[in-house]
């Protein structure tokens, strides 16, 4: 059996993989009836629509298609954007804006191809300056600039 | 020998007292130092977000400092007032506690972070809002008693909008429901616009609605006014009777705002702010713009707070239950 | 009453155009699209964070100032979605598709100048529809009852398959997946929570920006960046950029379609929840529908971006007056401003126009000249934005990472906002991997709670009596749409047109 659409067959087992989680989570919902539905009512039927269509996506990828293939993922930018955003995430309520503003720039910025130190300070320092004069100045959102608040 | 050693202990015990006392006397003393937090547990734009917004600046005013308003929102209003419960007690992060983050959340919901008498330590209310029970006009009652007998004729045929399930807007009617004897059931909106939507295009007969987002309907003859939750009548609405004097006695529901620290502020502090909070309240413009948002200047002590909660956290709690409310 | 409609009219410039007035307006629509241009800042984020700025002037100033803010950031959200992907509002998802394509063709100018041109177009027509019909048209949100709108929204899901360019079967699943996104947080009907792992923070269920950031804004960079050279992205964005202003091939093209899109957003702009959603992707469908060559679409066609932006804003202006004479707020940012009055004290309702008319025709006079500003203020702005698209790639994307997490934050103040932007982001860039469209799932996470809660709601106030809904005239009519809308897609011929185009756009 050769895959003739990849990119068909990965969506398709992706939808099968949601509908199924989708129906697992609501077992813990009251379904209710068709006429007084309960909490567990709509995503059940949405889930089992999704994992059939999901399937019937999968299955034709195995006949029809002009050979897709999936280009490689960017691991690499995937993870230091990840990793930016989440610090920034946590750090603002516990090392301050400033000092999670300058994290979530230099991570982020290492996340491309070039990465010159000293253009990526200057950029970090010129993208803080105007942050916290637009935000903090500006319009008065209550962030913590250090974490000495 | 033995009494002067038991002088010495004295004198050192008072001076280690006194300089451990220090920073907290001295830190009551210049109150605040730096700007402060009042956390407000629910959007920016919303009725406890306006009367917080008009406090604070005058709070700011009289403490010379900023009172930033910080809104947290979400969750009915737990997500801010949990993080108001675990802030440092000093003071400078306050939150605006409500009937919804005080009362009813931990009444209702399965799990609350917080505890509302113990996590809180109460400074005033400033404010209290009706609630006020309208009919679509078409509804063939024109007052309380016959709104109760129609229930009566058919019951479970009459609906009721709310502004969500657990909300104040279905507690107050759950509260008639069991006090009359009917059954008008609960048809839940998402928010008090919608509500208030339905029940103007009569795809519901009545709605206990907040005065602020009903009163407008009631005095343009779109929406008929029956009767008012609070134990006196309202000033807007001086025609329209309590739901007490229409044959139900003690019956009461409206919503508090009132001013909480958490716990472990220092007194001196607690004082100050309770001092200048009863002040902005009492005074005559503040207690006007309250008016023009439907809500009236109300204050009271940190004793007193905590009755109030005490009591209706037990009055509201028999209603969530008696109604199946839960919330998790 | 023609001479009342004048007289108001006269009285609504006579207090728009006072100086102090003038320059409030001026100050909103400035400071809004400053803001409001911000990526990751959309209207509902950045209004909240200029509310503030009101607080001190007097109603009817605060009202022009408030909403010269509202037309700012949402023009600067359509500029944001057309220069970098990233919608400020579930509206601008559809100028995205488009108007982010002509600007990767270098055509980003025009794009902004139409969508410029289109929404003052639509503000005026919206303007006098308002004028001449405003209380009339607020009447019909209230015949709206739980029946009319289920019905509505099975419709607006139908229609939105047709905004795929690619296979209608995974653009379905694409839908429902929304759907079962829309259902995380508590449901209205039981209380419940779902789909929240036990976190508060999911209790409200996720927000619009942490979605639409997530799949567009983050997935969009992770995209770019993973050309293995910088020059390789760098070239997508600075194509030469041919003109800055349309042509006028492109204006006539965009002329059918502004006038077009203006019907539909009017036709929809009234009904709270949604209303201007729905009418910036019906006008999107039926420009799809009408043109010649359907397979332009999604790949920088100018109607695609003419005929949602003047749909949304000929709906915003409608969606103002339910919101002021009915007090009913449309969405986060109409909900904004009725707190904004109240904090004025005017309680918004039916007597805010007998008691208060300077404020009320005011406004309506603000709104034209609020529309007109913007325009004024933007066509020269465009060679501006243009120039940012020049910055290197290497600095353009950490800059908006930062104000993507900033505007993010902001919502809530919540770090788990943040957490559920990558989550979004990642599966957005696992979505682009496998060509499966994320417009259609925004917009049936935007769409799908309503129905979810009205379908409940219906049949809770029927009884469990489904027929309710072919027996309410209004709920029916719709119903019959969606059947033809569904009738329209599955007729052979009109598939074999469809997959035309998908080997078109596979071939590309």
């Amino acid at each position: 059996m050769k895959i003739k659409n990849q990119e068909d067959f990965w969506a398709g087992l992706m939808f099968v993989g949601f509908g199924a989680l989708a129906i697992w989570l609501s077992t813990d919902y009251p379904m209710g009836t068709a006429s007084r539905m309960g909490p567990g009512y709509f995503p059940t039927y949405l889930g089992a629509i999704m994992l059939i269509l999901g399937a019937i996506v999968a299955m034709t990828s195995l006949k029809l298609g002009n050979g897709e293939k999936i280009t490689p993922f960017a691991w690499k930018p995937m993870i230091m954007l990840s990793l930016g955003f989440m610090i920034f995430g946590w750090g603002v309520d516990h090392i301050g804006f400033i000092p999670a503003l300058f994290a979530l720039c230099v991570i982020t910025a290492a996340a491309g191809q070039t990465f010159k130190i000293v253009e990526v300070l200057v950029m970090s320092v010129v993208l803080i300056a105007g942050a916290v004069g637009i935000f903090i100045y500006g319009i008065d959102l209550p962030f913590p600039l250090f974490w000495w608040r | 020998m033995q009494t002067k050693y038991k002088m010495k202990t004295l004198v050192a015990g008072l001076v280690a007292a006194a300089v451990l006392a220090a920073p907290m006397t001295t830190m009551a003393q210049n109150y605040p130092t730096k700007p402060i937090r009042l956390i407000v547990a629910f959007p920016a734009g919303g009725s406890t977000d306006i009367i917080a917004r008009l406090v604070a600046q005058r709070l700011g005013e009289k403490l010379g400092q900023q009172v930033i308003v910080d809104n947290r929102g979400g969750a009915g209003g737990t997500i801010g007032t949990e993080i108001a419960a675990r802030a440092a007690p000093d003071g400078h992060t306050l939150t605006m506690g409500t009937t919804s983050t005080h009362v009813i959340a931990p009444a209702a919901y399965a799990k609350v972070n917080y505890d509302p008498v113990k996590d809180f330590d109460p400074i005033t209310l400033v404010a209290s809002t009706p609630y006020l029970l309208v009919l679509h006009p078409g509804v063939k009652a024109n007052n309380l008693k016959e709104f109760i007998a129609l229930a009566k004729s058919q019951p479970g045929k009459l609906n009721y909008a709310s502004a969500g399930t657990g909300s104040t807007t279905q507690l107050a009617m759950e509260m008639l429901n069991r006090a009359a004897g009917i059954d008008v059931v609960h048809v839940p909106y998402n928010g008090n616009g919608p509500a208030g939507a339905a029940t103007l295009g009569g795809q519901v007969q009545a709605l206990f609605g907040s005065m602020p987002a009903v009163l407008p309907h009631a005095q343009a003859g779109r929406l008929r006014a029956i009767a008012v939750g609070t134990a006196q009548r309202s000033p807007a609405l001086p025609n329209v009777p309590t739901v007490a004097e229409s044959g139900f006695p003690g019956f009461e529901v409206s919503l508090w705002l009132g001013f909480f620290a958490p716990k472990g502020t220092p007194k001196p502090i607690l004082t100050r702010l309770q001092k200048e909070l009863t002040d902005i309240a009492s005074n005559p413009e503040m207690k006007a713009q309250f008016e023009k948002n439907g809500a009236s200047a109300v204050t009271n002590t940190p004793a007193e707070m905590n009755t109030l909660m005490k009591t209706e956290l037990e009055k509201y709690g028999k209603v969530v239950k008696a109604a199946g409310i839960s919330l998790k | 009453m023609d001479a009342d409609i004048i007289s108001n009219l006269a009285l609504g410039f006579s207090t728009a155009v006072s100086p102090i007035n003038l320059f409030y307006c001026f100050i909103g629509v400035l400071v809004g699209t400053l803001i409001g241009v911000l990526p990751g800042i959309g209207p509902v984020a950045a209004v909240a964070m200029l509310l503030p700025l009101t607080f001190n002037l007097d109603a009817v100033g605060a009202i022009i100032m408030l909403s010269g803010i509202y037309y700012g950031t949402q023009y600067g959200g359509s500029t944001t979605a057309i220069l970098v992907n990233l919608p400020g509002e579930s509206a601008s998802v559809v100028t995205c598709m488009d108007g982010y394509a002509m600007a990767r063709q270098g055509r980003a100018g025009p794009a902004l100048a139409i969508a410029a041109i289109g929404s003052f177009f639509a503000g005026t027509v919206g303007t006098i529809l308002v004028a001449l019909l405003g209380p009339p048209l607020a009447e019909i949100a209230l015949k709206f009852g739980a029946p009319e709108y289920f019905s509505l929204m099975v419709m607006a899901l139908i229609a939105a398959a047709v905004l795929a360019h690619g296979s209608m079967l995974k653009t379905i699943c694409m839908i429902v997946l929304g759907l079962l996104v829309g259902i995380v947080g508590t449901d209205v009907n039981s209380g419940m929570s779902r789909f929240t792992f036990g976190a508060s923070g999911l209790a409200d269920g996720l927000s619009f920006v942490v979605v639409a950031m997530g799949l567009f804004g983050f997935a969009e960079i992770l995209c770019n960046l993973q050309d293995k050279a910088d020059t390789a992205s760098r070239d997508i964005l600075n194509q030469k950029i041919t003109g800055l202003m349309p042509t006028a091939a492109d204006m006539k093209a965009a002329f059918g379609a502004i006038v077009r899109g203006t019907a539909v957003g009017a036709f929809f702009g009234t009904l709270p929840g949604g209303g201007p959603t729905i009418s910036a992707f019906s006008a999107y469908a039926v420009e799809k529908k009408l043109a010649k060559d359907p397979s332009r679409f999604g790949k920088g066609a100018i109607e695609g971006v003419a005929a949602p932006e003047s749909a949304n804003n000929a709906a915003v202006q409608c969606a103002f007056i339910t919101t002021l004479t009915l007090g009913i707020p449309h969405g986060a940012t109409m909900a904004l401003l009725l707190g904004a009055l109240t904090i004025q004290g005017i309680a918004p309702g039916p007597q805010v126009m007998t008691q208060r008319p300077d404020l009320f025709w005011g406004l309506i006079a603000s709104m034209w000249i609020g529309n007109a500003m913007l325009v004024i203020l933007n066509l020269p702005l465009v060679g501006l934005w243009i120039k940012l698209l020049k910055v290197p790639y290497r600095f353009l994307f950490p800059a908006i990472m930062v104000f993507m997490a900033i505007g993010v934050y902001s919502v809530n103040n919540l770090d788990l906002d943040i957490y559920m932007t990558i989550l979004f982001g990642v599966l957005g860039y696992i979505f682009i991997k496998l060509k499966c469209e994320p417009a259609p799932l925004i917009l049936a996470f935007v769409l799908g709670p309503l129905m979810e809660e009205n379908l409940r709601r219906a049949l809770l106030i029927s009884r469990g009596d489904p027929t309710v809904f072919i027996t309410r005239p209004i709920s029916a009519a719709f119903l019959v749409a969606t059947a033809l809308l569904l009738a329209f897609m599955i007729v052979p011929s009109f598939r074999k047109k469809r997959e035309e185009a998908v080997a078109d756009s596979e071939a590309l």
